[in-house]
C-alpha cells in the first residue's frame, strides 16, 4: 500500500467514525432535547409503574386540557410541579394536591390509588392538575401578577375561603373541566365510543356538586341521578375495551 | 416498706387514670367541635356567573331557573337523613412543617408530637346538634369501581389529638371529603378558653 492509499483509507476510516460519533452525538442531544421539551426541569416527576407511563403518554399527547394546567408548569420560571406516586394523602383519597408551598412557586400531587391503571389514571392525573393550576391562577391573581378574572373560580373562593377551599375549586371544576376531562380520556382512547361514554370519567369524584347544581355550557341546572349512573355503565364499556394502557402493565 | 411500695403504685395508677381521663375528655370535646364544622353537606348558594363569561348579566328567568332548583335541592335534603362516614381510627400523621405552624399559631412549639397507637374512636360519645346518622366507615360503604360515595353523605377522619402538658392547647388534623376525588385536609390549633375548646388557628394541608 502506497503511503497516499493508506492516507485514503484511514482517512475514510476517521471520516466514518465521525460521522458514528456526530450521530450518535446527535441522537443524544436529540434525546436530552425531548427529555426537556416533554418533561421539562420545572416539572418534578417521582411518579413511578403505570402512574408514570400514563403520564408520559399525556404529555405525548399534550392536549388542550393537560396544556392548561400540568402544562403550565413546563417551562415555568417560577413553578415547580412535584408529582409523586404514594405520598402523604390522608384516609380514603385516591390522590390529593398540595398547594401550600405555592407562595414558593411549588405544588405537589401525591397519587395513592392507581385504580385500573388505564384511562381513570390518566383523568385521576388530570384531575389534580386542574387543582395544582387552579392554586396557581389564584395566588398569581392574588399577587397581582395574573390580570386575568376568572370570575366563576374567585367568586367560589371569596365565598368559601373561610369554610373549604375544596368546595370552591370543585364546584368550579364541575362547572368548567367536566366535559374537559371527558374530552381528554376519550381522545387517549382513540375516540372510539362517542363522548357521552366518557362523561363517567369527567364527573369521578364531582357527582355530588353535579346533583346539587352545575353550569352545563352556561345554563344552570343539577346533574341527573339516573343520567349520573348511566355513566357508570359507558366508563366500564371504555375501560373494559381500551387499549390505552396495554404497553403499561409494570 | 411495703405499704410504701403500694401508696406509690397506687398514685401512679391514679396519675395514669386521670391523664387518660384528661385526654378522653377533651378528645371528644375536640372531635364533637370539629365533627359540627366538617360533617356538612356542600353549602348551596346562589351562582356566580358561568365560567369563561365573564360580563354574563342574570336574567330573572335565570333567578327564578335557580331559585327553582335550590329549593329543590332543600326540600329534598330536609327529607333525606344526612349520613356521615366517621374513619374507626385516630391515626398518627406526620407532617415536616407542623412545628412551624405551631410556632405561627401558638408562638412556641408548646406541643409535643409523639407517635402513639392508634385509637378506636367512639361515635357514641360524639356530641352532635343535629340529627345525623353517624356510621363507621368500612371500604364496602364505597361500591365497586366507584369515586362518589352513594351510601353516605360525607366521610371524615381525625388523626390522634396531641395536647400539651396542662391540657389548654391541642392540635389534630381533620378531613371531609365528599367523593374519593373531592376532599380537604385541614391541621387545626385549638386553645381553651374559658374551659371551652375554640379553633384558634388552621392550615389546609391539601384537597383531593
Amino acid at each position: 500500500m502506497t503511503e497516499e492509499e493508506f492516507e485514503e483509507v484511514t482517512g475514510n476510516i476517521i471520516r466514518e467514525i465521525e460521522e458514528i460519533v456526530t450521530d450518535e452525538r446527535e441522537d443524544y442531544i436529540n434525546d436530552l432535547l425531548d427529555d426537556i421539551s416533554e418533561e421539562d426541569i420545572k416539572i418534578d416527576n417521582n411518579l413511578t409503574g403505570k402512574a408514570k407511563c400514563v403520564y408520559d403518554k399525556l404529555v405525548k399527547q399534550n392536549g388542550d386540557l393537560f396544556k392548561t394546567t400540568i402544562g403550565k408548569f413546563i417551562d415555568n420560571p417560577t413553578h415547580n410541579l412535584q408529582l409523586v406516586s404514594g405520598g402523604a394523602c390522608k384516609t380514603g383519597e385516591d390522590a390529593c394536591t398540595d398547594g401550600r408551598n405555592i407562595a414558593n412557586g411549588k405544588v405537589t400531587i401525591n397519587l395513592i390509588y392507581e385504580g385500573r391503571g388505564t384511562l381513570d389514571l390518566a383523568a385521576l392525573i388530570l384531575h389534580e392538575g386542574i387543582h395544582a393550576e387552579l392554586y396557581k391562577y389564584v395566588y398569581e391573581h392574588e399577587t397581582g401578577v395574573d390580570p386575568n378574572k376568572r370570575k366563576n373560580l374567585l367568586e367560589y373562593y371569596f365565598r368559601y375561603k373561610n369554610i373549604n377551599i375544596g368546595t370552591a375549586q370543585h364546584q368550579h371544576m364541575a362547572d368548567k373541566f367536566v366535559k374537559p376531562i371527558a374530552e381528554a380520556i376519550r381522545t387517549l382512547d382513540n375516540n372510539r365510543y362517542p363522548l357521552a361514554d366518557y362523561m363517567g370519567f369527567g364527573w369521578d369524584g364531582l357527582r355530588k356538586y353535579g346533583w346539587d347544581g352545575y353550569y352545563d355550557n352556561g345554563v344552570w341546572r343539577s346533574l341527573d341521578r339516573d343520567e349520573s349512573s348511566s355513566y357508570y355503565k359507558t366508563q366500564k364499556k371504555v375501560l373494559d375495551n381500551t387499549n390505552f394502557n396495554k404497553d403499561c402493565n409494570e | 416498706m411495703n405499704n410504701i411500695i403500694k401508696f406509690l403504685l397506687f398514685l401512679t395508677l391514679f396519675s395514669c387514670n386521670f391523664e387518660n381521663r384528661e385526654d378522653v375528655n377533651n378528645r371528644y370535646e375536640i372531635i364533637s367541635l370539629l365533627y359540627e364544622k366538617l360533617a356538612q353537606p356542600i353549602d348551596i348558594m346562589f351562582p356566580p356567573p358561568p365560567p369563561d363569561s365573564l360580563n354574563y348579566i342574570f336574567s330573572s328567568k335565570d333567578s327564578t331557573r335557580i331559585d327553582s332548583i335550590i329549593k329543590g335541592i332543600k326540600e329534598k335534603r330536609k327529607k333525606k337523613k344526612f349520613i356521615v362516614a366517621i374513619y374507626p381510627y385516630l391515626n398518627y400523621y406526620k407532617d415536616s412543617k407542623y412545628n412551624d405552624y405551631m410556632i405561627d399559631c401558638f408562638e412556641s412549639n408548646i406541643i409535643k408530637i409523639e407517635k402513639k397507637d392508634s385509637i378506636k374512636i367512639d361515635i357514641n360519645k360524639i356530641t352532635k346538634k343535629r340529627n345525623d346518622s353517624v356510621i363507621y366507615f368500612k371500604e364496602e360503604l364505597i361500591l365497586k369501581g366507584r369515586k362518589d360515595y352513594e351510601t353516605f353523605d360525607v366521610l371524615i377522619s381525625f388523626s390522634q389529638i396531641e395536647f400539651n402538658k396542662t391540657y389548654t392547647k391541642a392540635m389534630i388534623i381533620g378531613t371531609v371529603s365528599t367523593s374519593r376525588l373531592a376532599g380537604i385536609t385541614i391541621l387545626y390549633f385549638l386553645e381553651k378558653v374559658n374551659n371551652k375548646w375554640i379553633i384558634k388557628c388552621q392550615e389546609t394541608l391539601s384537597i383531593s
